[in-house]
């Protein structure tokens, strides 16, 4: 008895401990999975496998806790009452705040909600988005069956367990910021009056602003509504777009949900304004309802989320060759889409149901809406509806901008930022900014106050009679009308760009004529009449070029002219089908390089970004590589000459870095030496390769360009795969240790490694195994800097500031006396510079 | 190594001879051919001297074997005579039939040589050297040009035009061991024992005659064709080629040897790694690394190796990256053979190649007299004949009949 007592509480502790195992295991997995969905591109394809994959860990994390719960007794089980927990699976599935509160209100636990069917899922959904619904839907049904396979003592078994809990669609404008803009212009203006964006002070006049509002109304009404939609405009759900359910289905009754708790209702009020920002409400509200005054809605449903805008497509199949889907906006293959007759709208024909019935509504007010609707379920944190703070917490996570990247939008000293993020937002697929794991009730505040901001604009347009007829007349535009909307798009358009420029969203009522002076961050935007768009973006007619000077994995470099010599690196792009997000990440990192000015780094004169028309155009550089001088030439380099060098890389790599630009494929072959000078090239660009050989003809193999291992360090070649696309896990410190390498062949006049098979320079090298430095004339100092470079421990390696101070310390002295290169000694540095 | 094959090159080759070698070389070639065949013998008399056999059997095997020298002399012959008629070859001469796997650094094309009617197999290696560079490599890949001998692939020639060197290769229409593995499965172990005879008699030709080593013994490159022969192909003669290929590519599979993987001295006895991964990987049907578990060996061999565990740990089927591949070959023990499936002769064989200290590896001349050699020499088995059983039975009935040979040549990589 005794002994069996022991052993049910040894049983008991190993499964706690284990229970607890699991539950770090589920930490890390979830954090990072929030991550991915708020902080990278999920439209990439490598983000959604990702996803998918990490979808899968945790329903076996999950589900194995659950199981190893349930054998357990009572006693055990109440211990263990919060595991696994309920509230952290539902943020896992991708639930909204709101649907997490209301189902947490109802539920006690995990088991218990594993118990509900479907139809009990959707109902205690019912106020959340489709495809909130969907989500859990399908999560549910994985954990279950992931569970019963573990319970047979089959845990191997091969189930699909993801259920895509990212956001499907990337809307192409930045429809926030639109919206916004148009509530600005409407009736913001006075209370935020030349703020230029940045005032921190704003959300508080927002939150005075909307402390008044009554409190918000139920959102959580299901799409019951739906039996009206063909006859009122309001009835939230006209679009077929599946995710917009929650959007409209405001009650009249505000206080209405009692199970909603305190933090939704910023959420609700957003909701409401997301009808009023939706395409239709904006682009109209300047001819019907301006200047209302912001009033009471009498009811929010009368607008709902509805999308008035009624005129389903009328598509025919076709056959273009490569076209964007409009709706995903993934490319679509050869025959494999649809075209709408009237307005050439483009679509998937998978995409096809969700489409809305937009026809004749330009495609910036589709996506203002699908924006809406996607966003307005709102993430956990991420909700937030315009203010800023979402916005900026939404750049990052495309335009990845590394310096920006890391700031919480709600935090009103970001707005520095949040001029790009308007540009960014339209594009992002990732709605939910990164929330930091760890909610402070500042943000939430900030969230909150920019929902409320935004609450009035709303009302103003719902209650106004005009609206009310314009919203329901134009289900059958005439052209005319067409028109109007599409010219109203385009000041909108221009003025969302002078926007972006002036800083943040909030700032809406500054008058558009300011972008001007204002730099656009805006690449994103190739289509749009921005004039600072169009600085960057190169028309591939404006380019001569002339001939080749270069080959590389990316392309053809080729001399060329615009506005004089330019160096154009002409992108070899074979299949384009499924590179959309590599596409993306194209353009996110050239927007980086325009920021970049530094003697030692090419200038960056603009791109051509239109596909298959990928381009980069750079200064040209005059010199040749010192690839071409080490290498081919053999030429030699002092001691002296060789600091010389380095120093000036290390100048470039360190600005480089400041800007938050990680170089990627630092090599002497991407080094040019102009008379003495040092000019680096290619940075940012490596991800390109994707675009040209994500899908190598040889699928089970990686082709590994010569000379290139010896410029990885041991974390990326011990992540080189044969299958996967290369996803290198690059930061400053790889760029560290490929200037090693340069530094290296400076000194020695090859390649470390020479003469090996890539196979045994990956296993050496990812072992920790470094060139021997035996033979090497060089001093101490020298051979330091290289061995502290070629760190195996990423964190032991240099930066690029500390690498300069270290090589302008290098006595020259010493150097000139050292034994490798006596007779060049004398007149190295000077003749040579 | 490749050092080896550069001086090789600077002593056997007149200066000039580049562009007369074609019409030069079959006459260089037969004395060569002959010292080949010649030293056949010597290895069969010390491998019959190893083994007691009764003087009959040895007169008997002694017999069979000078018969198929002469069968292969012939087919030398034959072929070197084919050679003389064509010459210098250019990009013109080609007809291009169709494409028959990538190789290391380049694809391998079927074509026709128009003036004549042969079909090769022509492997492209995309290359942008300079011009000395070229003409460097050319001339180093002459040397193959007395490469003469029953299990090396014929060459016909090389050359270079536009940013591409071109070699050009007796079209071995079976396909290479890899291709056939993957339509059969796996290969039996007699059928086993024939190639890796033909393969030790390839790989000590170029050692001791040409001082080359192969370098890259694997699947891919051992060839067959349907007359029943097995041919090494793709073996480093240029170390020049080597330096200038601009792309290595690195895949799933890698048959180097730990100590080529640590960056040490490498030699010959690499190859006898090489050879005996190959040979495991051929016998249970996949690569052996990391060794598959018991279940996966179960389900290969049907139940006969239930009783045993193969005292590795169980492996899910999870991709690796290559480093932890690599680092599996260095640092873990060497893959063998599941017990109780093979003969107990094979097994000892291939534990013998696949020692992790190249100097505990047996090397290749007592590999020649290991008695599963010597018994596969004794009955050589008919690869031809056996191909096509192993792919009818991997069929399962459809397209038993003789159009598969046929369909293998146009579907199967002949050369590469």
């Amino acid at each position: 008895m005794d002994a069996d007592s022991g052993y049910e509480i040894k049983r008991a502790r190993d499964a706690i401990q284990m229970i607890e195992t699991i539950q770090s295991m589920i930490d890390v997995s979830a954090n990072r999975l929030e991550g991915l969905r708020t902080q990278c591109s999920t439209s990439a394809e490598l983000t959604q496998q990702e996803i998918r994959t990490l979808e899968g860990k945790l329903v076996k994390h999950f589900s194995r806790q659950l199981v190893i719960k349930a054998k357990f007794g009572e006693e055990l089980q109440r211990e263990l009452r919060d595991v696994p927990s309920l509230r952290q699976w539902l943020r896992v599935v991708g639930l909204s705040v709101d649907a997490i509160e209301a189902v947490c209100s109802r539920i006690p636990s995990l088991e218990a909600l594993r118990e509900r069917s479907e139809h009990e899922l959707r109902a205690l959904l019912c106020g959340a988005r489709d495809e909130e619904v969907r989500r859990l839907g399908r999560a549910m049904q994985r954990l279950r069956s992931y569970t019963e396979a573990l319970a047979r003592g089959d845990g191997s078994v091969e189930l699909p367990l993801y259920w895509d809990s990212w956001e499907q669609r990337h809307g192409r404008g930045s429809p926030r910021s639109r919206e916004e803009r148009n509530h600005h212009k409407k009736n913001s203006a006075p209370k935020i009056q030349g703020n230029g964006g940045k005032s921190p002070t704003t959300p508080v006049s927002k939150r005075k602003q909307n402390s008044h509002l009554p409190a918000p109304d139920s959102l959580t009404k299901s799409r019951s509504h739906e039996s009206q939609l063909s006859v009122k405009p309001d009835a939230s759900d006209h679009s077929d777009n599946s995710q917009s359910s929650a959007v409209g289905n405001t009650e009249g009754s505000p206080p209405a949900s009692p199970r909603e708790p305190e933090p939704e209702y910023p959420q609700r009020n957003y909701n409401t304004n997301t009808h009023h920002g939706s395409p239709m409400g904006g682009p109209r509200s300047p001819r019907v309802g301006v200047n209302t005054t912001p009033m009471v809605p009498v009811s929010v449903s009368a607008v709902g989320g509805c999308m008035a805008h009624d005129i389903a497509h009328r598509f025919t199949k076709t056959f273009n060759m490569i076209a964007t889907c409009d709706y995903c906006d993934k490319q679509m293959l050869f025959g494999s889409g649809l075209k709408c007759k009237e307005c050439k709208f483009k679509c998937h024909r998978e995409c096809e149901s969700k489409v809305p019935p937009s026809c004749g509504l330009p495609q910036e007010f589709v996506n203002v809406f699908k924006e809406k609707i996607h966003k307005d379920a709102g993430y956990y944190l991420s909700s937030p509806s315009a203010g800023r703070g979402m916005v900026a917490s939404v750049t990052p996570t495309r335009r990845a901008r590394p310096p920006t990247q890391h700031h919480y939008s709600g935090n009103p000293d970001s707005s520095s930022n949040t001029s790009s993020c308007n540009s960014s937002t339209p594009s992002s697929p990732a709605l939910a900014p990164a929330a930091p794991p760890t909610p402070q009730s500042h943000h939430h505040y900030q969230l909150n106050t920019g929902r409320r901001f935004h609450f009035p604009d709303v009302k103003p347009t719902v209650s106004s009679p005009n609206h009310t007829s314009a919203v329901q007349s134009p289900a059958r535009t005439t052209v005319d009308t067409k028109q109007d909307l599409t010219s109203s798009i385009r000041s909108e358009g221009s003025g969302r760009v002078s926007l972006s420029g002036s800083g943040s969203t909030d700032s809406g009522g500054a008058p558009r004529d300011n972008s001007v002076d204002m730099p656009s961050h805006d690449d994103r935007w190739p289509r749009q009449n921005s004039l600072s768009m169009k600085e960057w973006d190169i028309p591939y007619d404006e380019l001569k070029l002339y001939e080749v000077i270069g080959a590389g994995r990316f392309g053809t470099v080729y001399r060329g002219s615009w506005h004089g010599a330019v160096a154009v690196k002409v992108l070899h792009v074979h299949a384009l089908n499924d590179h959309c997000a590599p596409l993306d990440t194209f353009k996110h990192e050239v927007a980086t390089f325009r920021k970049t000015r530094h003697e030692n780094l090419v200038l960056f004169m603009g791109a051509c970004m239109k596909p298959p028309r990928l381009a980069i155009v750079t200064s040209l550089c005059k010199g040749m590589t010192l690839y071409t001088h080490i290498h081919l030439r053999k030429d030699k380099f002092t001691a002296n000459k060789s600091v010389l060098v380095a120093q000036q890389i290390s100048q470039g790599m360190g600005y480089l870095h400041a800007r938050g630009i990680i170089h990627k494929d630092l090599k002497t072959k991407n080094i040019f030496l102009e008379n003495g000078k040092v000019v680096i090239t290619d940075f940012g660009l490596f991800s390109v390769t994707k675009l040209c050989f994500g899908n190598n003809a040889r699928g089970d193999s990686l082709g590994i360009p010569s000379g290139w291992l010896c410029y990885l360090a041991p974390e990326l070649v011990r992540a080189l795969r044969p299958h996967a696309s290369l996803h290198l896990p690059f930061s400053k410190q790889t760029d560290v240790y490929a200037f090693g390498t340069v530094w290296y062949e400076l000194l020695c006049g090859e390649y470390p490694f020479k003469g090996q098979p890539a196979e045994a320079i990956i296993w050496q090298v990812g072992k920790g195994a470094k060139q021997s430095l035996a033979n090497m004339q060089a001093s101490r100092d020298i051979k330091d800097i290289l061995m502290l470079c070629w760190s195996y421990r990423e964190s032991e390696r240099p930066d690029f500031p500390h690498l300069l101070s270290t090589l302008e310390k290098l006595p020259r002295k010493r150097l000139a006396r050292s034994p490798s290169h006596p007779v060049h000694l004398s007149r190295s540095a000077d003749s040579v510079f | 190594m490749s050092k080896m094959s550069k001086n090789k090159l600077n002593l056997t080759l007149p200066p000039g001879s580049i562009d007369t070698a074609p019409a030069v070389t079959p006459s260089n070639m037969t004395p060569q051919l002959k010292s080949a065949t010649a030293s056949e013998p010597f290895y069969r008399r010390q491998g019959l001297a190893g083994k007691s056999k009764t003087s009959i059997e040895a007169l008997t095997e002694r017999l069979e074997q000078i018969e198929m020298d002469d069968t292969q002399r012939r087919r030398i012959e034959v072929f070197l005579c084919q050679k003389e008629k064509i010459g210098e070859l250019s990009d013109d001469d080609f007809e291009k039939l169709g494409e028959l796997g990538q190789g290391n650094g380049g694809v391998v094309m079927k074509v026709r040589h128009k003036s004549t009617g042969l079909i090769m197999a022509r492997k492209l290696i995309h290359l942008e050297v300079k011009p000395a560079i070229k003409k460097q490599i050319i001339r180093e890949l002459k040397v193959l040009h007395e490469c003469n001998f029953a299990h090396i692939v014929g060459f016909y020639g090389a050359f270079y035009s536009d940013g591409e060197i071109s070699i050009c290769m007796e079209y071995m229409d079976g396909g290479s061991l890899d291709l056939i593995l993957k339509k059969a499965g796996r290969i039996p172990e007699s059928i086993l024992g024939t190639i890796t005879s033909a393969v030790l008699k390839g790989l000590s030709y170029l050692r001791d005659k040409h001082a080359i080593m192969h370098r890259d013994v694997k699947p891919s490159n051992i060839l067959v064709n349907s007359n029943g022969e097995i041919k090494i192909c793709d073996f480093g003669v240029s170390g020049q080629l080597i330096d200038s290929m601009a792309n290595s590519f690195v895949g799933t599979r890698s048959y180097m040897s730990p100590e080529r993987l640590q960056g040490t001295h490498y030699s010959v006895q690499s190859d006898i790694w090489s050879l005996g991964l190959s040979l495991v990987e051929m016998a249970i049907g996949m690569y052996p690394i990391p060794p598959p578990d018991t279940k996966t060996l179960a389900a290969i061999f049907g139940g006969q190796n239930e009783d045993h565990s193969p005292g590795q740990a169980p492996n899910s089927p999870r991709p690796m990256a290559i480093f932890e591949l690599l680092d599996y070959i260095v640092n873990e023990p060497p893959p063998k053979l599941p017990p109780g499936i093979f003969s107990d002769e094979f097994t000892d064989f291939v534990d013998r190649c696949l020692k992790k200290n190249p100097d505990e590896r047996a090397d290749l001349k007592s590999l020649m007299n290991h008695g599963w050699i010597r018994a596969a020499d004794a009955e050589p088995v008919d690869i031809a004949g056996c191909k096509k059983c192993i792919l009818s039975s991997a069929k399962k009935g459809q397209n038993i009949s003789q159009e598969i040979a046929g369909e293998t040549i146009s579907e199967d990589a002949g050369a590469e």
